[in-house]
């Protein structure tokens, strides 16, 4: 190949090259030459990703081609024989009245209402942290302290916070001459500490990524924009929030995703109760896979949750993107 | 030179002799096991058997309740399993019965009596495929300086918990655990109290019966309708129980009896040792233990005595097993069932412990009268493979007819019914 090329450039060189037309000699070097060290490029390039393809292979595709497999089969932990039933397990999903009832509607409203709660609280705190003050240091790691608890223990201190018994939570309502709540015995008051679980969590998380943003943010088209007379709320609408859009959009995506397969600090505080009235899709799929040991319906609850997740991602994706004026983003 | 290159052969040589020599090659047994005082007991004997053995590791895996049964049931399933020893709950005997050794020819296994596993762990060759080690029997747990007479009846509890409530003495009557799988202290024992049950005919657990009255649900028979009913009112009408007690597992239940908020709870013997545990419990040497409460279609108290024990998995070498079937042998010895009951209060399984302590005791006879020897026994799950399922449908159902109006509870047995009906179909 070597050869070839500084055969190539030594033709080149005494202008033999340019004299010659296509489909000569040197051509079919050239072509050769290019063919070969496109065939080495591609051989080491393989083998850069071959890890990798065997890793998906391995833990990506073989678990999902084998989910699909299971749930076009009857699959039980006490059964041993393992009969094709076709869709069987997916039109039992779709027939499901608790599936369609209770799961589909807290599954979107928690995805919801968490995304723009941890947004909105995301983007405030960014806000307020965006400029110089004393302790400045102090207060941003300290935002990072709900992202260094794990979510389930997050979920167990919660789960106490608003216990009818020893909760502080009550205690402040009665101190306050409110009337104590039985926050885990009712569907929304349940949902209600689950998102709050959740938005501590993750709005520390949405608030550094946005901070981080908002650092770089040149100062020009703020200058700009308060010259022209725009107040502070049409600064941060017409010139912050666009500029934050690509960053808003993946965070936001990461999110609806996230909050879409929530389980632990919903299996943690209610285990989908009182009366699976807090099911989302992933406890519905966990417990007719683990609970039920119903390997197969289990499996098509899982597959159904990917692709209305898929589906779900596509949609937001687009309209983020439009809302948010990140066009780059979409690209 | 020569002399060098010899001893670093001789030395490479005995490194292969060192690795390759099977003596030196432990077992390593690995037990799968909820952290719970009745298991940490029972670890505590598995290491101190270990000990003894130069040729076993033991290696001890705690696994959380809640995630217990589906990990465990998972590694069963596998070819080659996690774990050598697994604790096994009563309830999971018919769905794990074929990737379980039969285990019934461990040492001193004869002297468990076979009630004690027949309904649970037996096979269709009648051969047990668990190790019994503790009766999970589970009783009404009062406070001795409150409660100077027994409810030994729904109504007299109730007025109890009204009454204690009236005069100060405590801020709750009855708490115990709703939430599936914690309904076996309030909705199952209370049910079967008052002799209903989930599949009709009631109490009984033979497959074959079963399938001849077609697995037909009873769940909206008066009965239960009765025993919902109660609970509903002790909620909302009485408020002798936490208007949130519907969303409690057994161990939150515990926490208020033990913080001396409630009078009274339901929970399983093997507790009694936390119970009192002044470290633990502010209620300390003040606890008593009767039998669950009769309802008005009773026929005297209530409890039940069934196991929890230890498996072996199929899918692990033979010599492991070998060793495992030594260890589960060595727990039934009188010295360690004895131990259990004085370290947690669990009731031994074997015969030799029960007869024993009946009769040096006092607290244990007590025990006895009000657990395994009361008026009314029965098996508190159904054995069948899909009982975890229909557990749970009975009890999430259960939870929704407290959540709703009180006339509308039969409403929701009816549905709760359809729905076992389906599972049992599906």
């Amino acid at each position: 190949m070597g050869r070839t090329f500084s055969v190539l450039r030594g033709r080149m060189a005494n202008g033999q090259v340019g004299n010659m037309g296509i489909g000569t000699e040197i051509d079919r070097e050239l072509e050769e030459g290019r063919k070969k060290l496109l065939a080495s490029k591609h051989r080491f390039m393989l083998g850069l990703v071959i890890p990798a393809l065997v890793m998906l292979a391995v833990f990506e595709i073989y678990p999902v081609t084998l989910a699909f497999w299971t749930s076009l089969h009857k699959v039980t932990l006490y059964d041993t024989g393992r009969p094709f039933v076709g869709i069987q397990n997916y039109i039992h999903l779709f027939t499901d009245s608790h599936f369609f009832n209770t799961v589909l509607p807290n599954t979107f409203i928690f995805t919801f209402a968490g995304l723009i709660a941890e947004t909105v609280l995301g983007i405030s705190i960014a806000h307020l942290l965006n400029r110089r003050f004393r302790g400045e240091g102090i207060v941003t790691t300290m935002l990072l302290f709900p992202m260094m608890v794990a979510p389930s223990i997050a979920a167990v201190l919660f789960a106490w916070l608003f216990n009818s018994q020893f909760g502080i939570v009550d205690v402040v309502l009665k101190a306050v001459g409110l009337p104590a709540v039985s926050w885990l015995s009712g569907r929304w008051t349940a949902m209600l500490v689950i998102l709050i679980s959740d938005v501590w969590l993750w709005t520390p998380w949405f608030a550094i990524l946005l901070l981080a943003a908002l650092k770089v943010q040149p100062p020009s088209p703020l200058e700009a924009a308060k010259i022209d007379g725009a107040n502070a709320w049409q600064v941060f609408l017409h010139v912050t929030v666009p500029y934050l859009s690509p960053v808003l959009t993946i965070c936001m995506l990461i999110r609806t995703f996230d909050l879409f397969r929530q389980f632990d600090q919903t299996w943690v505080i209610t285990s989908g109760g009182p009366a699976r009235s807090t099911e989302f899709f992933s406890i519905y799929a966990y417990k007719e896979f683990f609970e039920y040991t119903n390997y197969s319906s289990g499996n098509a609850a899982a597959l159904m949750g990917a692709i209305v997740m898929l589906i779900f991602g596509l949609i937001m994706y687009r309209t983020f993107a439009r809302l948010t004026g990140g066009e780059k983003a979409s690209g | 030179m020569k002399k060098r290159i010899y001893i670093v052969g001789l030395l490479i040589a005995l490194c292969f002799v060192f690795l390759a020599t099977p003596a030196l090659a432990k077992i390593k047994l690995r037990v799968s096991f909820m952290p719970f005082p009745v298991h940490n007991q029972q670890v505590d004997w598995m290491k101190k058997w270990a000990d003894t053995r130069p040729d076993v590791e033991l290696i001890t895996v705690p696994l959380s309740y809640d995630v217990y049964y589906p990990k465990v049931s998972n590694s069963l399933r596998a070819s080659k399993g996690e774990f050598d020893i697994v604790w096994h709950n009563d309830d999971w005997g018919a769905a794990w019965m074929n990737f379980l050794e039969y285990v019934d020819d461990v040492n001193n296994f004869d002297d468990i009596n076979p009630y004690l596993w027949k309904f649970c762990f037996r096979d269709k060759n009648g051969r047990s495929t668990a190790v019994p080690f503790v009766s999970t029997s589970a009783g009404l747990f009062y406070r001795k300086d409150l409660i100077p007479e027994l409810p030994k009846t729904w109504k007299e509890l109730q007025d109890l918990s009204i009454k204690l409530q009236k005069e100060g003495k405590t801020k709750w009557g009855y708490v115990t655990g709703m939430k599936f799988p914690h309904a076996y202290y309030s909705f199952l024992a209370f049910m079967w109290a008052n002799l209903g049950d989930i599949v009709y005919p009631p109490f009984v657990r033979d497959y074959d019966m079963l399938e001849m009255f077609g697995w037909q649900p009873d769940v909206n028979d008066i009965r239960v309708i009765e025993m919902l009913e109660f609970w509903w009112d002790q909620i909302h009408r009485y408020k002798t129980v936490p208007p949130d007690n519907i969303s409690y597992s057994r161990t939150a239940a515990l926490a208020i009896f033990q913080a001396g908020d409630a009078a009274m709870t339901g929970q399983d013997a093997h507790l009694y040792g936390d119970m009192n545990d002044p470290a633990k419990s502010k209620v300390a040497g003040k606890v008593g233990v009767a039998p669950f409460p009769s309802g008005p279609r009773g026929n005297g108290g209530l409890s039940w005595d069934v196991p929890w024990a230890w498996g072996i998995p199929k899918n692990v070498p033979p010599e492991n097993k070998k060793a495992a079937k030594e260890l589960l042998g060595y727990l039934l010895t009188e010295e360690i069932q004895v131990d259990l009951w004085k370290k947690t209060g669990g009731i031994p399984v074997a015969g030799v412990a029960r007869r024993s302590l009946s009769k040096d005791d006092p607290i244990f006879a007590q025990f006895a009268k009000a657990t395994f020897e009361s008026p009314v026994l029965v098996l508190p799950a159904h054995y069948y493979p899909k009982w975890p399922k229909i557990h749970s449908i009975f009890t999430d159902y259960c939870i929704k007819a407290m959540m709703g109006k009180r006339d509308d509870i039969r409403k929701v047995m009816e549905q709760c019914s359809e729905e076992i009906i389906k599972a049992f179909a599906d």
